[in-house]
């Protein structure tokens, strides 16, 4: 109770004051040409995207359309990082809320969408929901085994994983299930199977960047950054994908490697790129440090002043506060409320890492028991208590 | 097969580049110099170009001119958007849309004025990006005459139920926070069960035999601040914990408990059992109380911190309510103490205050009304 009111009135303190909608005098441009706003990807994607809202306007319960607009739009915002664009995606399948006979496809989708949200609850009650429904669904097992190894439900991810054999995908399986050993700690024994099934299919680059990617996270566990680079290195040259890419910038990071991070992510301009651009920037005394401080700094003080129990992607904004503002107290707050709903080894390991910057050892108590609760073995958990 | 799965899968961990910023509109409520309601509303024209096409040529690029053309549709948008006392109250647009650059990008800044007053408390039905997105949020908040934010910040869904636009409504330029202190004092004070309870306490103190006879008002004064203390302390305990949501009890369970209280300590006052075990019932019956308090903070669905600083304003409010209850009874009790209609008083009073408790007691177990009050 004292926590949770000490951190509501920090959290008053911090939040509400400068952020109490403070106002910048309104302006108007003086010519009528003046660019007051640049619309995301004007050309391909948004052209064909306006076209099939006007065709969903005219009948809005058209499965298709709704799907591939859907599709489209979450496609986009997982590129730009723009979470506008997965609002919109979730809108428009808005015609199906809350009828448990809608298409399979469409509440597979919802299901993506939410958890693309972070809303991890409901993302996994809807999959559980429809799996129900169609067992045979693999991408539904699948998503529904990343859902529960997001939260820290092991045992319900591997029983999501199993599914994956009788949905006629044992090859995913067998990924799937090796992923949730790893993150027990059994590192040989997932390294081994995540290599043989690496030489099952040689040719196919979306299987190899996938699977690169896992071994990249794997070592990134196992305290080995050096043999994470070269893995997720290999993942980017099969599949450039923005999530191997900040887990490459994540991996450099670790390395001590952070001029490497800001030719990585030069052209990258979503808050992901832009914090790890920042931590490395702050590393090698760039003169870019303090713009792009200010930066996402502006942008997390204006995304926190919507009021929510857990602050949106606090995992991101507790590595902003610890390791670009240098304030290791705010990131313990933060860290710990984002391990409320997301319980990913990144998640333990900021927390922990905050916890020690602040010489909290209660912090450093709570998440070790967390971690050892919910089955995760991290090396960087432990190791980082011997480094200081 | 497997190459589209793992297409999907690829996109599937979490927090992959997401954006921290989803689609907020924010709202500023206060009132002209007459004590109308004015509005001002900030929208993204990221937003409004996907709600008006803003953007004509189609070149991605949204010009000034292209926005300024539109200024009307945009206001009737917005005014269409914002059904204030459903309908009941129109929305004029002040000529002169403006711009305000802010993290995200570029925001449509109009200005709304009205003729309905903000003493009538005007509702709002928030239905900005409506069956668009359901992630956006209107976020409202009061303003002064300075134009300076003076209430809590309120998160709105699009087609949630109205709410009221101006929680100190009535306190005109109220100082920040006045409107939840108000809440608290209202609450007690129209609350009968809340002050019946308050006056049973107190009786046995100032009419009975514990109020010595020849004794000042000292020696009723002192027992009687350790017993609504003791009240306090209890009601501020779960009134925290039910306002945090870390405990919860039903309506159906706290309604007919707060009549019970009532009665049993109308009954201990008719025949005394608790002796000095009063305050610790006091404090026990506290605890009821408080889950009865929390009902108009939970409503509001505040975030932790909005709760705070709420919680602490409201729970003065109704302590300040229970000193105005106090201090009149005793005022009105205290030249009858000596008397001899004292006693008779005393337990009248608290058989009357017991009989009453009991209807109420009936009303809220059987859910039927038998009772003005």
């Amino acid at each position: 109770m004292r926590t949770r009111l000490h951190r509501g009135l920090l959290l008053a303190l911090a939040l509400l004051i400068p952020a109490a909608l403070a106002q910048s005098a309104p302006l108007q441009p003086a010519h009528d040409d003046e660019v007051v706003e640049t619309l995301p990807a004007a050309a391909g994607p948004a052209a064909e995207q306006r076209r099939l809202r006007r065709a969903l306007a005219q009948s809005p319960r058209d499965v298709q359309t709704a799907l591939v607009l859907s599709r489209s739009l979450l496609t986009r915002s997982q590129v730009s990082g723009d979470a506008r664009l997965a609002g919109q995606a979730l809108g428009v399948l808005q015609p199906w809320e809350g009828d448990a006979n809608a298409p399979v496809e469409i509440r597979l989708q919802r299901a993506t969408l939410l958890q693309h949200l972070h809303d991890f609850e409901a993302a996994g009650a809807e999959l559980e929901s429809l799996l129900k429904r169609a067992p045979q669904q693999a991408q539904a097992w699948l998503t529904l085994a990343t859902v529960r190894r997001v939260q820290g439900r092991y045992a319900e991810s591997d029983t999501a994983c199993a599914r994956l054999v009788d949905a006629g995908q044992p090859l995913l399986a067998r990924a799937c299930g090796a992923e949730n050993r790893s993150l027990r700690g059994a590192q040989d024994e997932a390294r081994r199977e995540f290599e043989a099934l690496l030489r099952l299919r040689p040719a196919d680059p979306a299987w190899a960047g996938w699977l690169r990617t896992s071994l990249g996270e794997l070592e990134l566990r196992a305290g080995r950054p050096a043999a994470a680079i070269g893995h997720l290195r290999t993942a980017l040259s099969f599949d450039d994908d923005a999530y191997a890419r900040h887990a490459l910038a994540d991996a450099l990071i670790e390395a001590r490697r952070p001029a490497e991070v800001a030719r990585l992510l030069a052209d990258d301009a979503s808050d992901a790129a832009l914090l790890r651009r920042a931590i490395a920037a702050r590393a090698l005394g760039a003169p870019d440090a303090a713009s792009l401080r200010d930066t996402l700094g502006a942008r997390h003080a204006q995304a926190a002043q919507r009021p929510q129990d857990v602050p949106v992607h606090a995992r991101e904004r507790a590595r902003f506060a610890l390791d670009v503002e240098g304030d290791a107290a705010q990131a313990v707050e933060l860290a710990r409320a984002n391990l409320r709903t997301q319980r990913e080894a990144a998640d333990f390991v900021v927390m922990h890492r905050a916890a020690q910057a602040a010489g909290d050892a209660a912090a450093q108590a709570e998440v070790q028991a967390l971690a050892a609760r919910v089955g995760l073995s991290d090396a960087r958990l432990a190791a980082a208590g011997e480094r200081s | 097969m497997i190459r589209l799965l793992l297409a999907w899968l690829l996109l599937v961990p979490a927090g992959i580049a997401a954006a921290h910023q989803a689609s907020d509109a924010y709202l500023r409520a206060g009132s002209d110099a007459q004590g109308r309601l004015t509005l001002q509303v900030e929208v993204a024209l990221r937003d409004l170009d996907l709600l008006l096409d803003l953007d004509t040529d189609g070149d991605g690029q949204l010009r000034w001119g292209e926005v300024r053309r539109r200024e009307a549709d945009i206001a009737a948008r917005l005014a269409a958007a914002l059904r204030i006392d459903d309908g009941g109250c129109a929305l004029r647009a002040r000529p002169g849309l403006a711009l305000d650059r802010k993290a995200d990008g570029s925001y449509a800044v109009v200005a709304f004025d009205s003729d309905c007053a903000v003493a009538a408390a005007p509702t709002l039905a928030y239905g900005l990006m409506r069956g668009v997105d359901p992630t956006h949020r209107g976020l409202l908040v009061e303003v002064d005459a300075e134009g300076r934010p003076s209430g809590l910040l309120r998160s709105l869904a699009p087609g949630a139920a109205p709410v009221a636009l101006l929680a100190s409504a009535s306190v005109t330029a109220a100082p920040p926070g006045a409107g939840f202190f108000a809440d608290g004092l209202h609450h007690i004070l129209i609350g009968a069960d809340h002050v019946l309870f308050l006056v049973c306490l107190m009786l046995p103190l100032v009419l009975g035999r514990a109020a010595t006879p020849g004794g000042g008002w000292r020696s009723s004064a002192w027992p009687l601040l350790a017993l609504v203390t003791a009240f306090t302390i209890g009601h501020s305990i779960t009134l925290g914990l039910a306002s945090w949501r870390v405990l919860s009890a039903p309506p159906s369970l706290i309604e007919p408990l707060i009549a019970l209280t009532i009665a049993l300590t109308a009954v201990d006052n008719l025949w005394p059992v608790l002796g000095r075990r009063r305050a610790l019932a006091a404090f026990v019956f506290g605890l009821i109380h408080g889950f009865g308090f929390a009902g108009p903070l939970l409503e509001l669905d505040l975030a932790p911190w909005a709760m705070a600083s709420a919680l602490l304003q409201f729970n003065l409010g109704v302590e300040a309510g229970q000193l105005i209850v106090v201090a009149l009874a005793m005022a009105l009790l205290w030249p009858l103490r000596q008397g001899r209609g004292a006693l008779p008083l005393l337990r009248g009073g608290s058989a009357l205050a017991g009989v009453l408790a009991l209807l109420w007691l009936g009303e809220r177990v059987l859910d039927v009304k038998l009772l003005p009050i």
